[in-house]
């Protein structure tokens, strides 16, 4: 709770907005029920003249109309205030995973946070926009409601105070028990579409290894599994609800049925004040039963605010960066650095000092933390223990954007964005056409352009052009070289490719290398043979040293 | 489609009149309480036996326990009705999806998740928000109607101009309002920023592409906030028209009653059933918004299910026939140049066949259509004398064994992974799988979405447990140890070739030494078979082949 009403202390107006409306809109409520007691009285009871009612229905009209104008600002203000915090809500989680090191990156899967950062966010929107508006409204119709009944009809009143307590009741008891129930609906539908792209993504080799009917089996499970959570939320929130229509009906038959023994037994009521009075009840009770509506959606909304909460307070090691600017292509040492991950493995203690153009093999058997000595080096993870230093200052006083922008990094499988070859190389940078077609010569990816049907501008990755692996690998090429990276980390660059593009590959090596310092995991000889320093890695640690 | 959803509806009758009963009988209820009420209290001013006001106040408690009562079954049965549904709904769709892989290729994964989840997520509105509040308001209504008859036949024709303005005029006249275009872009958007995201920090454009992402979310709140606003505007509507209806009712009730027309009696318990029966139709005010999102969703669904594969009849029953490539040509959809051309090729029974060539000469292509993953623009692939394509898919797929360059691995364990190639394999058989395709894994090690916690390496090897497990007659396998080191890698071509002694073996690869132990071997450059022969002939001719083999 104090969690979302943290994201509402901003819009102090729209708050008092939505108070000052409801005022007004218990008031309508008021004489609306007035002048129609009025109308009815003036021709059943007293047995006015038609034409003497007039006054009451201009009343009528103008509670009508101030009813609609109030309902219409409510629900515009609330739903303000829902757009204004859900947006603060996203810029928070895209904020907290900035922060996350790219070594965590690969830790969840990224439909949990498509679906945390879109869906999760918008089931807060009841939250603020039914439930809030509508606590205040509650705050303030009964209470107005209840002061008038209490003015014409004492124990009128009395009747609505005692049963009131009631509905509350039902819903703290059924809330509390609704609550554990929704976070795990919420929960299980995060996982359910998680379960749901993964299985899409997987389509080919379900269909080629003829698992068609294991997963659909799956998915019809999953599928009931959900809707069985599903039911069983509804089922108590329908029986919250049953108990509460129970309690107004009953509020009302009491205050009915007290009117009248008043009325025929006592006589100590007349027409008037006793119609305004059953008026009045049902408007009372349905602002209580509404209440009850909304709290339903808003304890919906607290179990997606627990996922968004826990999001948020997961901690990571971050990889700690300074301001002061980093010299260009820094020697970079490691001074007994270790890695531990998965609270099992350990990679080092490691030490080695990797200078200026020199190119660096880190060879071995896979599965034996080439890949993660890389992330060390490159800072992609904080290391556990011992330093890592450029130009035998540690790290930590760095700029980290300095570093990412003379750095680049060449995986396996480079990602293709959706968009053009010419957003694809660039990435965000506005290189001139002649810079473009100098790295993409580079690249050796001219003739290759060529053959596309808009040069430039074919749109590539999901929905354009699919690229093979070589072509992926030489787009990666031309963006290390529009970007005049000093410092080149390749992760087994040319592992799937074939003869001729490895070359291409190892030629694009020879010309970066000119002026960078080039630090890859290799296990290719072609590759080898490039490296001025060639360290073997086993079990996590360096076993041999050989210069070349 | 709306067809089929009505007909899945329909199968279950008897719930679904149920629902309607109740519903119906939750709304009248409701009304003869409030009638009730004001029946009570206007007899009470006109000082009646006292019996009267029991009578009265019985009918009150037994109006109220049922109105609650009914109120209750109308809920939980029209949302068996609607899980029923989805349920049905969602498999259907799975199934459809299943035999067109290459959907996601013609659709961003992004997109498609958002339209599978959040346009079946839609149709769960289409019982309970669509077709059921219509048909419960008016038969409430026309029952109200009928028993405002009795007093007066005025006020029942106003009653009768309200309920047309509630469930017809004004729907129409929301529904015609222009709808405007969801973005699905802020998924799409988050989506590639986070698989993007090391790409994107490299090179300092994250903070960019986070500004773009958090402003297309911004678009998206604010499209939604409008949305929502619309939605609610029209509960306003509602309002308005069922208080301007009791507005003119009173108006005209009390110009009756001061003439004589209507008893003065009644007239309290009129105004309070026109005020009350506007309940009912409350759900009423989001037909037209619910009517249209569903209209859309299925016609997105409809989008993707209807591409319909066209799957052969014939059984692949000749396990040990040839494979036969004849004339063949495949261009790609958004390609202006084809990716192989006049391809001939013959694989006898328990060949060993290897394709070699630069990348982009087309060898993963022609592995995709000797896989059925696709068909040929032109020219024709059999198995044995028959076409592919009149073959039933799974029946070829049983046969055929593979490894693709990019394999799947599903969020799971390693056993999960391997089960899928053979469900019924023990856990003696998956490890020792894996002892030969030499993977260091226990079968309860976590494999995360993708496989992105196990390096290329480790991901070749698991897939080539798999293709072990799975066995079959003929095996296709893309480029697949590139990511071992060699000796490795050496070392699981020979266990490849050993264990594929009595099968049809078809091998992409780029590395050209041990090629000596293959049959026959296809070069191929842009496209086309440039060179075949055995690993001497092909030296012999001293060409590409020769080339290349001195170059690795």
């Amino acid at each position: 709770m104090a969690f979302l009403q943290q994201f509402i202390r901003k819009q102090p107006f729209a708050v008092a907005g939505i108070l000052v409306s409801a005022v007004l809109l218990s008031a309508s409520i008021l004489l609306q029920g007035y002048s129609i007691v009025q109308i009815v009285t003036a021709v059943f009871i007293e047995q006015h003249k038609f034409t003497n009612t007039f006054v009451y229905f201009n009343y009528l009209a103008a509670a009508i109309a101030l009813r609609l104008a109030m309902q219409w600002s409510i629900q515009r203000i609330g739903g303000h205030l829902a757009y204004d915090a859900k947006q603060q809500i996203r810029t928070k989680l895209l904020a907290h995973w900035a922060n996350v090191p790219l070594n965590d990156y690969v830790q969840s899967a990224t439909g949990d946070k498509v679906t945390l950062l879109m869906q999760t966010v918008d089931e807060l929107e009841s939250y603020y926009r039914d439930y809030i508006p509508q606590l205040m409204k509650t705050m303030t119709i009964p209470l107005v409601v209840l002061i008038a009944v209490f003015c014409t009809h004492t124990n009128s009143g009395w009747i609505m105070l005692i049963t009131a307590p009631f509905v509350p009741i039902t819903y703290i008891i059924v809330g509390m028990q609704t609550q554990k129930k929704a976070e795990q609906q919420l929960d299980a539908m995060n996982r359910f579409s998680g379960t749901f792209l993964d299985l899409l993504q997987g389509l080919q080799t379900i269909r080629l290894f003829g698992q068609q009917q294991t997963q659909a089996n799956v998915l019809d499970e999953s599928n009931k599994g959900f809707t069985e959570r599903t039911m069983t939320v509804l089922k108590i929130a329908f029986a919250s609800t049953l108990f509460i229509e129970l309690i107004a009906t009953l509020g009302i038959g009491l205050v009915a049925l007290e009117i009248g023994f008043q009325m025929i037994v006592f006589q100590t009521l007349t027409f008037a004040p006793a119609f305004f009075v059953l008026t009045l009840a049902p408007e009372y009770y349905n602002s209580l039963k509404e209440l009850g509506a909304a709290f339903h959606t808003g304890r919906g909304s607290l179990g997606a605010a627990t996922l968004i909460k826990q999001e948020l307070t997961k901690t990571y090691t971050h990889v700690a960066w300074g301001e002061e600017p980093m010299p260009l292509q820094p020697t970079i040492t490691l001074q007994d650095a270790t890695l531990r991950y998965d609270d099992t493995t350990t990679i080092g203690p490691i030490s080695l000092t990797i200078r200026p153009n020199e190119v660096v093999a880190l060879v071995g058997k896979t599965g034996h933390g080439k890949t993660t000595l890389l992330n060390m080096l490159s800072s992609f993870a904080e290391l556990t223990s011992g330093a890592l230093l450029y130009d035998g200052r540690p790290r930590h006083h760095y700029s980290e954007a300095d570093w990412y922008a003379q750095m680049s990094y060449m995986s396996q499988h480079p990602y293709i964005f959706a968009g053009t070859l010419r957003d694809n190389v660039c990435i965000g940078q506005t290189v001139s056409d002649d810079a473009l077609f100098a790295a993409l010569q580079q690249a050796q990816l001219t003739t290759w352009v060529e053959t596309l049907p808009n040069g430039l501008d074919t749109m590539l990755g999901e929905g354009g052009l699919g690229l093979s692996g070589g072509e992926k690998q030489r787009v990666a090429i031309a963006r290390a070289f529009v970007k005049r990276a000093r410092i080149i980390f390749l992760d087994e660059p040319t592992a799937a490719l074939d003869v001729t593009t490895e070359r291409l590959l190892l030629d694009a090596i020879d010309t970066l290398r000119q002026h960078a310092t080039i630090i890859m995991t290799a296990h290719k000889k072609q590759s080898i043979d490039r490296a001025t320093v060639v360290y073997e890695i086993a079990n996590g640690r360096i076993v041999n040293r050989k210069d070349e | 489609m709306m067809q089929l959803l009505l007909h899945i509806i329909w199968r279950d009758k008897k719930t679904v009149l149920l629902t309607l009963l109740a519903g119906t009988v939750s709304g009248l209820t409701a009304v003869a309480l409030f009638a009730q009420s004001g029946l009570l209290i206007s007899k009470a001013a006109l000082m009646p036996p006292f019996y009267v006001i029991l009578i009265l106040t019985a009918f009150l408690k037994l109006f109220g326990v049922t109105k609650s009562a009914s109120k209750y079954a109308e809920r939980l049965l029209s949302h068996r009705v609607t899980f029923q549904l989805m349920h049905d709904v969602r498999m259907r769709f799975f199934d459809k999806l299943l035999p067109q892989a290459h959907v996601l290729q013609r659709y961003k994964s992004g997109d498609l998740l958002t339209r599978i989840t959040s346009d079946v997520e839609t149709l769960q509105h289409f019982f309970l928000r669509v077709l059921y509040p219509p048909l419960v308001t008016m038969l409430v209504f026309v029952a109200t109607m009928m028993f405002m008859l009795f007093f007066s036949p005025l006020l029942a024709g106003l009653l009768l101009i309200g309920l047309l303005l509630t469930t017809v005029v004004m729907p129409a006249m929301l529904s015609m309002r222009k709808l405007q275009a969801e973005p699905r872009d802020a998924t799409i958007a988050a989506t590639e920023y986070f698989y993007g995201y090391r790409e994107l920090l490299l090179h300092n454009a994250h903070q960019q592409k986070e500004q773009q992402l958090r402003q297309l979310t911004n678009d998206y709140a604010k499209s939604l906030q409008r949305k929502k606003n619309r939605e609610s505007s029209s509960y306003i509507w509602n309002q308005a028209i069922a208080l301007t209806t009791a507005f003119f009712i009173i108006f005209v009730g009390a110009y009756a009653v001061s003439t004589g027309d209507v008893e003065g009696v009644y007239f309290a318990m009129l105004i309070l059933v026109s005020l009350t029966v506007f309940e009912t139709a409350i759900p009423m005010a989001s037909v037209p918004t619910f009517l249209r999102d569903t209209k859309r969703a299925v016609a997105q669904l409809h989008d993707i299910t209807e591409t319909d594969e066209n799957n052969g009849s014939v059984i692949a029953a000749h396990a040990c026939a040839s494979l036969l490539l004849q004339d063949v040509s495949y261009t790609y959809e958004r390609s202006t140049r084809p990716a192989i051309s006049h391809i001939h090729m013959h694989i006898a029974h328990q060949q060993k066949i290897a394709i070699v060539g630069a990348s982009g000469s087309g060898k993963t292509t022609l592995m995709q259509l000797l896989m059925h993953e696709m068909a040929p623009t032109s020219g024709e692939v059999l198995l044995g004398d028959i076409p592919l394509h009149q073959l039933e898919r799974n029946s070829y797929y049983t046969h055929i064994g593979m490894m693709l360059q990019h394999n799947h691995f599903f969020a799971g364990t390693i056993r999960s992974n391997l089960l899928l190639a053979n469900e019924h394999a023990t856990d003696a058989q998956l490890t020792d799988a894996l002892q030969r395709a030499q993977l260091d894994k226990t079968l309860d090690a976590p494999v995360f979405e993708k496989g992105r916690n196990l390096s290329g390496g480790e991901q070749q090897r698991l897939a080539f447990a798999r293709l072990l497990l799975k066995g079959g007659d003929i095996w296709l396998v893309d480029e697949p140890f590139t990511s071992v080191d060699v000796q490795t890698e050496e070392q699981l071509l020979a266990t490849m070739l050993r264990e594929a002694a009595d099968k049809t073996l078809v091998i992409i690869t780029h590395r050209l030494t041990n090629l000596a132990q293959f049959d026959h071997i296809y070069v191929m450059d842009g496209g086309e078979i440039v060179e075949h022969g055995t690993h001497e002939q092909l030296l012999a001719k001293n060409a590409l082949y020769a080339r290349m083999h001195e170059a690795s």
